[in-house]
């Protein structure tokens, strides 16, 4: 957000207006975070208007519902709300209806549409269906004639997308440090200052606050300066320098998406530390017009990325409290809006409570609302699914059958919803109580968008765990037509990753081997491909019933043993086979035993020997542990393996492979 | 194929036993030419014996009963491939009846030990087979209930074990979470085939009551000697076969082959 009268963006929006004076339609703003985007962004709109332009802003926040929060705002504002709010209208109606407005306000006056934020299309990233409508949107918005577009952005713009111009950071530092006369700061702001003006002016106003704050706290501000660092790790620094509860305060109020109240503040702060309170009221965070705002370079260095977020979902008490907190700040914010009409207001308010009751998975308070977009569903059934995923029992019972219901809803409004239907299907399949219905929906994704890859892995793995194998291997035809030749590294990471390490869980090693050869050279090297070509070699051996050595011992040494045995002793080995306890009969044990790679055998030991044979009074040594039989020149002895270690680089199945025959097994037992 | 498979004969009752590999596999083919498969056999090179030798002699289409006896590796290894082969969704109206005892709980890993758990591995294959195919078609589904009696051609099979207190048994040891420790040779299906004056008993791994022959689930009231075939070369190894009186009873009569 902005820092009004402590950043300078004169020459930014008057280079922006030149262009387009000039006839440049397409325009993107770049700069560091906390730079005076947003600021430049509002003086060309604040420009234009008074020449008479028509100008709607909008923004899209970092969350799923960036595509459909920012078409929303817009809407309202060209004349396409009823659209957005009919909820059975599909999202290209919708963007449709808006770029219709849009156009037709066009032939009315000049039209400026600005949009702070953009997610444009990552190369070599995985697009997701939210993160589609969110590009599609850009895209369409984009295709306007006669309609300036311009927007604001911290992350990387597609050169071909428009023209940049990049924001170069004037900073009125003085104005910025004289906040701090009077206060607590004030010694540290003044100890800052003799870094030199000139020097602080190129630091965005949130860097120079950052500076002060480590003085205060290490008096290094000068250290930190002098070492030129960048933002972050000016960051990283200063909340290394603070309790741990700064870090964890400052992720609770970065939860807020828009400016925030003083009750906000209050309640987020609540048991912190009266330093660190201080800290981040009287440096960290800023009031602006609007509000409380945490800047934004503060928000990325704490907040998890979305990849994180997705790969990592937890319910956290603290980050839930947060999100309740902001639920009912917008609550009562919407209710102030509406009252006194302020309709753009209160339209946000809406959706960031709707995108706070998602992260709190409160599915009945989402159903018992009206809804704008799917994606609403979708990101609920998303967020549900997620914590299931992580959960255990009844609770994750309870989570999958959530994320069923909301993805029914979102097709019950729009049954071409391939990503609705793909992860009920995943969601039932994981429930593994109906696979029919699994099925029906895997199908309906795949024929609808059969370009997505997780849709083929997770249909052919589906298959697979059902015993199905000639039809997963149907599938895996038809996936490995759609992707053709020119395949993308996330690819295999996608789709024959989870793939192959299912096929080698249920021993179907033919076809594991089909899809590890397929992997290219690049994929071929990655960790999780070597762990699994590893399992499949050992896998092949225990086909033949010869594999008897531990993972690890190198394929190339495995007969330059004995391994249990000493190295000095080794020289007195006269013969030594290794192998593996079979099984326990009562009284006997049965040994599986290879001398060499070509000789294999079984022997029957009666226990009391066995026992004498190891040498040292072990309990029961369980069947499958590794032993080696060594004979000496005039006796023999068993060697026992300590322990073996899991190949840490093999991935996980999941969802787990036997989950059907557990669900049947229990369904099948009686009921006391 | 080894080149020792007999010839089809339209009239006679034939009986082949594979363990050249890992298993215990059983078929049998009654006039005029239904086919029965009990148990798979597997090596590393042919997934399955059973369809081997179904499609040696294009039989795939004549099958009219596949069970699998107990879920023990040895005798569950290639039941997933023949299933697969033999009941795919499009020709769903002519699957044959597939049997297995139910519920049967994947069995424990044993970590460390790949090869105990590739053989678990494939036990579980065969059992999402056989259950993915109950639930598409529950008519498939063969309980293998003692008492049940199912026509193959002009021979009647007749399920002789376990019996009820056995499988109940079992039931609640599962319950308990004791499956581990319980025996399942103790719950192995046995099916006596039963063509003209011949009764044939196909049993895998059946527990013998010590000293008393017979196997510890299967009575049988019949007085006349009941004609025994050997059991496959490779017994199990968990229950030895100790009392003489099985093996006396292992010589066929003339007409059975």
């Amino acid at each position: 957000m902005a820092f009004p009268a402590v950043i300078d963006t004169r020459e930014v929006v008057e280079e922006t207006l030149r262009r387009i004076d000039h006839g440049s339609r397409r325009i993107a703003l770049v700069g560091a975070p906390s730079s005076g985007k947003t600021t430049a962004l509002a003086g060309v709109a604040t420009h234009l208007a008074s020449a008479g332009w028509s100008t709607f802003r909008t923004s899209m926040p970092s969350g799923d519902d960036a595509g459909p929060l920012a078409l929303t705002l817009l809407a309202d504002q060209v004349g396409s709300g009823e659209v957005i709010r009919n909820s059975a209208t599909t999202w290209a109606s919708k963007v449709d209806a808006t770029v219709a407005a849009t156009r037709e306000r066009a032939q009315m006056s000049p039209v400026l549409v600005t949009l702070d934020d953009p997610l444009f299309e990552q190369p070599g990233m995985l697009p997701t269906p939210f993160t589609e409508h969110a590009t599609s949107l850009i895209g369409a918005l984009s295709g306007i004639d006669n309609v300036a577009f311009i927007v604001a952005s911290s992350r990387q713009v597609p050169q071909s997308w428009g023209q940049l111009v990049k924001l170069e950071v004037e900073t009125a530092a003085d104005n910025v440090l004289a906040a701090f006369d009077g206060g607590p700061f004030a010694t540290a702001a003044k100890q800052v200052k003799k870094l030199g003006i000139d020097r602080l002016a190129k630091r965005s106003p949130a860097e120079v606050r950052l500076v002060v704050a480590i003085e205060k706290s290490q008096r290094q501000s000068k250290a930190a300066f002098e070492a030129e660092m960048l933002p972050l790790t000016l960051l990283q620094q200063a909340l290394d320098a603070w309790e741990p509860d700064a870090r964890r305060a400052l992720r609770r109020l970065s939860v807020l998406r828009t400016p925030f109240d003083d009750q906000v503040l209050d309640e987020l702060l609540e048991g912190v530390p009266a330093s660190t309170d201080a800290m981040i009221r009287g440096v960290i965070v800023h009031r602006t017009e609007s509000g409380w705002v945490v800047p934004e370079i503060v928000g990325r260095a704490v907040k998890p990325t979305a990849w994180q977020r997705d790969r990592g979902a937890v319910d956290d008490p603290a980050e839930r409290r947060a999100h309740q907190v902001a639920r009912a700040y917008h609550q009562r914010a919407f209710a102030r809006a509406a009252s006194s009409d302020v309709l753009l207001s209160s339209i946000r308010h809406e959706l960031e409570e709707l995108h706070h009751l998602t992260q709190l998975n409160d599915a009945a308070a989402i159903f018992a609302r009206s809804v704008y977009f799917v994606d609403t569903y979708d990101a609920l059934g998303k967020r549900s699914g997620q914590l299931g995923v992580r959960s255990h029992g009844d609770d994750q019972r309870r989570l999958f059958e959530s994320a069923v219901t909301a993805y029914q809803r979102s097709l019950d409004l729009d049954d071409t919803n391939a990503y609705a239907h793909h992860y009920l299907a995943y969601n039932v399949d994981w429930l593994a109580n109906n696979a029919a219905r699994a099925e029906t929906h895997y199908l309906r994704a795949l024929e609808l968008r059969p370009d997505q890859v997780w849709y083929h892995g997770r249909w052919i793995s589906f298959l697979v765990t059902c015993g199905r194998v000639l039809e997963a291997r149907d599938a895996w035809s038809a996936a490995m037509a759609e992707f053709g030749d020119d395949r993308p590294a996330w690819l295999f990471d996608e789709l024959h990753r989870q793939i192959a390490r299912l096929l080698l869980q249920r021993g179907e090693l033919d076809f594991a081997k089909l899809v590890l050869d397929d992997l290219s050279d690049d994929a071929a090297s990655s960790a999780w491909a070597r762990a699994e070509r590893r399992l499949f070699d050992r896998l092949d051996q225990a086909a033949r019933d010869q594999l008897v050595f531990p993972s690890s011992v190198v394929p190339a040494r495995r007969w330059d043993g004995p391994h249990l045995v000493h190295a000095e002793a080794r020289a007195s080995v006269k013969r030594w086979w290794a192998g593996r306890i079979e099984t326990w009969l009562n009284d006997e044990v049965v040994l599986r035993l290879a001398e060499g790679p070509d000789r294999f055998g079984q022997k029957t030991l009666p226990a009391s020997e066995f026992r004498k044979l190891l040498g040292v009074p072990l309990r029961r040594v369980p069947a499958g542990t590794f032993i080696e039989l060594v004979y000496w020149r005039t006796s023999k002895q068993i060697f026992v393996h300590p322990g073996e270690v899991d190949d840490v680089d093999l991935p996980l199945v999941i969802p787990p492979a036997d989950r059907y025959l557990r669900r049947a097994a229990d369904a099948s037992l009686p009921r006391t | 194929m080894p080149p020792t498979l007999p010839s089809l004969a339209p009239d006679r009752l034939q009986v082949l036993v594979f363990g050249p590999g890992f298993g215990e596999l059983v078929l049998v083919r009654a006039p005029p030419g239904d086919w029965l498969v009990l148990d798979g056999c597997t090596t590393r090179d042919v997934a399955s014996y059973a369809l081997a030798v179904l499609d040696h002699y294009h039989q795939r289409n004549k099958v009219r009963f596949i069970a699998m006896t107990h879920p023990h590796e040895d005798h569950a290894g290639g039941i997933a491939e023949l299933v697969d082969a033999l009941m795919q969704r499009r020709n769903a109206p002519g699957w044959p009846r597939l049997g297995m005892i139910w519920p049967s709980p994947p069995g424990e890993l044993v970590t460390g030990d790949e090869q105990t758990q590739f053989r678990g591995a494939r036990v579980s294959q065969a059992l999402a087979a056989i259950l993915d195919r109950w639930t598409h078609k529950p008519a498939c589904r063969w309980d293998l209930v003692r008492g049940d009696t199912q026509d193959l051609g002009n021979a009647e099979l007749r399920v002789l074990s376990p019996s009820p207190a056995a499988r109940d048994e079992f039931t609640a040891a599962l319950a308990a979470g004791r499956a581990a420790e319980f025996d399942k040779n103790r719950i192995a299906t046995a099916i006596e085939v039963r063509w003209k004056s011949h009764r044939i008993l196909l049993g895998a791994d059946l527990v013998e009551r010590p000293g008393k022959g017979g196997a510890q689930s299967v009575t049988s009231r019949r007085k006349s000697p009941t004609t025994a075939l050997p059991r496959s070369p490779i017994m199990d190894r968990s229950t030895r076969c100790t009392n003489p009186c099985s093996a006396a009873r292992r010589r066929p009569k003339s007409g059975s082959s």
